[in-house]
């Protein structure tokens, strides 16, 4: 294989996975603002109840 | 697969340091960052432990020294023990795995550089009317509301800490799970990798859990809410339950990490790979779960039902398991190794057998009904201390000593690092373990002041303290001495260790693994059990 097109080969898995990984990061994200907004909400019905 | 093997570092202080999103200069970052709180967390240690010389009030007023512990745990918890193993995982887990950076390089620098501005909102506090924060690591309401205007730092603070911790574990997640080199499965990882992987879902878990907690103290102090005021129909044990449901796996995200570093020692210097891997990794996974279920054995002594006291004290004896497991395999690697005893491995047998102490005094306190005498006395101080700096840090020691030669490409002098390590492990014995003694005897924490029948212990423990301290130092001039110059490190520089970081030259280069491939397996440090 030709050195330019296993560079390009390269940049593009690398880009790819870092695609893959920002969707990841996402999934991540929202879990952890859900988990802080769960406690809030957990001392809140503690409140009501 | 190769690597590259120009150094394209960026010019200039600003653009190498301040806009890096090199793996390695942020993993650098953090590993300085953390010692210099280790060196101003050890400096309130030493005002603690120099007032405790002597019974009577000799040096600080009282506050000063409750505003001492409380800012010594948490420099230590946040701003040491939990960065310096971000930094390990930012210089190595894309080594480890084959990978050319993090997933994720600009929130990479974006974490690290929180930190700063979060400790110096802490550490400002110290210079305001009323003080730092006073009422203990633990931040439990009422105590801490009575504070003067720290409590808005304190919280901004542990704010900035948590979106930090967590940005930087949701950035080790997404490159352990996606940028391992196309032939490296996950049950291929180093055990370092995969303790951080179970470490990072840990702090996604817990960390917002305490951002709740803490933002819910800061509404009570300054928007009139009750959550935590039982005047105003709230629940201070409540705050406990979740501090604690956040506080318990905390523990394991300062020790999971360890596990990992000292399961990479042992066998490159036992000469024998890894017996059990993958118990290893079961284990970790089991402790990680346990830790969400025993929160409340900190708490036996507020009270609970009967029911709840048996389930805490059962659950957490069952951590003793995964645990016993990880030691028997460790003694298992060794057991008929060609074992030699250089510093980061001697760190690691330190490891070892003084976080199996601080693992038995662990299941002493499990119990609830004895555990109503130990709790809040020196006997509790002694246990965390043992898992946590003849464990957590040590750990860190070992690996700084082991990976130095790949960061710097100099061999450290092994004649000061054995020095170091005598120094460093007779004295956190002397410092910590007079302390079990004053517990069983009665001696509450926190407290500046005590009874003249608990002098003697106190003045030894005062003096390893004081040792212990300069033995750090020490390891400052060594450190300093290896990056500056000395014997050149060879790629692999103890020879036959196992694992792809030996695979590229000492120094690392700044970019390494650009070129994607497969590795080869055998070269990884568990890639020939599979």
């Amino acid at each position: 294989m030709d050195n330019g097109k296993q560079q390009k080969e390269t940049r593009d898995h690398w880009h790819a996975q870092r695609k893959k990984a920002r969707k990841t990061a996402l999934i991540l994200g929202v879990l952890a603002l859900a988990l802080a907004a769960w406690s809030v909400f957990v001392v809140l019905q503690k409140a009501a109840g | 697969m190769g690597h590259d093997s120009h150094d394209h570092k960026p010019k200039g202080f600003v653009n190498r340091w301040l806009m890096t999103t090199n793996h390695k200069d942020i993993g650098t970052l953090y590993l300085v960052f953390a010692f210099a709180m280790f060196i101003t967390g050890g400096a309130m240690a030493m005002i603690i432990r120099l007032e405790l010389f002597q019974p009577g009030l000799q040096f600080v007023e009282p506050d000063f020294f409750n505003q001492m512990t409380t800012m010594h745990a948490l420099i230590m918890v946040f701003g040491a023990v939990m960065p310096a193993f971000v930094g390990l995982a930012n210089w190595m887990i894309p080594m480890m795995i084959g990978a050319p950076d993090m997933a994720l390089p600009r929130m990479n620098n974006w974490s690290f550089w929180i930190l700063p501005f979060a400790f110096a909102l802490l550490g400002s506090t110290l210079f305001m009317d009323g003080g730092a924060p006073a009422g203990g690591w633990t931040m439990y309401p009422p105590l801490v509301l009575q504070g003067g205007k720290n409590v808005a730092y304190l919280v901004f603070a542990v704010h900035l800490m948590g979106i930090s911790s967590i940005m930087g574990a949701i950035n080790v997640i997404a490159t352990i799970m996606n940028m391992r080199a196309p032939n490296v499965g996950y049950l291929n990882m180093p055990l370092f990798v995969w303790t951080w992987l179970i470490t990072a879902f840990l702090l996604i878990a817990v960390m917002p859990v305490l951002a709740g907690a803490v933002t819910m103290l800061l509404t009570d102090r300054y928007f009139g809410t009750s959550f935590f005021n039982a005047a105003g129909g709230g629940d201070p044990v409540l705050f406990q339950h979740i501090f604690w449901f956040f506080g318990h796996p905390e523990v394991y995200i300062m020790i999971l990490p360890s596990f990992g570093v000292v399961s990479e020692i042992i066998p490159t210097f036992a000469r024998k790979p890894l017996f059990g891997y993958v118990s290893m990794v079961y284990a970790t996974a089991g402790i990680a779960f346990l830790s969400f279920i025993v929160w409340a054995h900190h708490m036996f002594s507020v009270g609970m039902p009967l029911g709840g006291e048996l389930y805490f004290m059962y659950a957490t004896m069952m951590i003793a398991v995964p645990t016993g497991v990880k030691i028997f395999n460790w003694v298992a690697t060794m057991w008929k190794g060609a074992m030699t005893f250089e510093t980061p491995m001697l760190f690691s047998l330190a490891f070892v057998v003084l976080f199996t102490i601080g693992g038995f005094s662990g299941v002493m306190m499990a119990l609830a009904p004895v555990d109503l005498q130990y709790h809040d006395t020196y006997f509790i101080v002694a246990h965390f201390h043992y898992v946590l700096v003849p464990g957590a840090i040590f750990a860190i020691i070992a690996a700084a000593y082991y990976w130095l030669p790949k960061w710097s490409g100099h061999m450290y002098s092994e004649r000061l690092g054995k020095i170091h390590f005598w120094w460093s492990t007779i004295s956190v014995n002397v410092l910590f373990f007079p302390q079990h003694f004053l517990g069983l005897a009665g001696m509450p924490r926190r407290i500046p002041d005590y009874s003249t029948q608990f002098a003697e212990f106190n003045m030894m423990s005062s003096i390893g303290g004081f040792a212990f301290g300069l033995a750090q130092v020490f390891f400052i001039y060594i450190v300093v001495k290896t990056v500056r110059g000395g014997k050149k490190a060879e790629a692999n520089a103890w020879g036959d260790a196992k694992g792809l970081e030996w695979t590229v030259p000492s120094p690392a280069p700044h970019h390494t693994f650009d070129e994607f491939g497969p590795v080869d397996l055998k070269k990884m440090a568990h890639g020939e059990v599979h």
